[in-house]
């Protein structure tokens, strides 16, 4: 996730949110990938969420596929750099 | 910067959950046994260079054969970096590097005893080498709570290796 996060950066997620948006990092429990930080790229109308990397090696939002809300363990309401 | 220190310290106590980022597909597949294979397959390259090395007179594919045995050196070479570099940089973390502070060290070590294995032709520099490559493999095995054990690898350079003791199925 660079520049944005890198290893050893700390997050605070919130459970709590009113609602996601394009743009907002999201911590996800994904059923391939485990536990992954990325950033929300596209919300379809079913309230499926597809998610991005921020640079070129990262995994593409086709490689992670659509997840839907209760695969979203919380959103990243704070970053704590290293 | 303070704030990151105190939140080091408290994961150093009750373990915060870790979460990643994959830039990478994590195939989580990770054995130093690669490493091993290629720095004794450069032993035996060593001796083969040596056998040729003693003939008196060389003839042309005798010459040709010494260029492919060099450079089949310098790739096993890379490849020990390679396999090594993997290990430490994607596999090896925090509880690892706390339970073997001089992993970092050892690794260094390799990549310097690699560097000296493919600039010479000295047998003795390249089973150094799988001494340490063996140490690594031990560090990597007992961070997956598998045994190990020593044995003289059956087939040319019958050198010593380190293999994980595993239990059959």
């Amino acid at each position: 996730m660079l520049p944005v996060l890198s290893g050893g950066d700390f997050i605070i997620i919130s459970k709590l949110y009113f609602r996601l948006k394009v743009g907002d990092f999201v911590v996800v429990d994904h059923p391939v990938y485990e536990l992954i930080v990325k950033r929300v790229f596209k919300i379809s109308g079913n309230k499926q969420y597809l998610l991005s990397g921020e640079d070129q090696s990262s995994l593409k939002p086709e490689q992670i596929g659509w997840l839907n809300k209760a695969q979203i363990k919380g959103k990243v309401i704070c970053k704590i750099r290293k | 910067m303070f704030l990151h220190s105190l939140l080091t310290a408290t994961d150093k106590i009750i373990g915060i959950k870790t979460v990643s980022a994959h830039c990478d597909i994590p195939c989580k597949i990770y054995d130093p046994c690669s490493a091993q294979i290629a720095v004794l397959t450069m032993i035996r390259l060593v001796d083969l260079i040596e056998e040729l090395n003693a003939k008196e007179e060389k003839s042309l594919n005798d010459q040709a054969q010494l260029i492919r045995l060099t450079n089949e050196k310098e790739e096993h070479g890379a490849k020990v970096k390679d396999e090594i570099r993997i290990i430490w940089g994607d596999y090896i973390k925090q509880p690892q590097i706390e339970k073997h502070p001089n992993v970092h060290e050892l690794v260094h070590s390799i990549m310097l005893q690699t560097s000296k294995a493919k600039q010479h032709v000295d047998r003795a520099v390249t089973v150094k080498l799988l001494e340490l490559v063996n140490e690594f493999a031990e560090i990597f095995w007992s961070t997956k709570g598998v045994p190990t054990f020593k044995a003289v690898c059956p087939y040319p350079p019958a050198e010593t290796v380190v293999y994980p003791k595993l239990d059959p199925v």
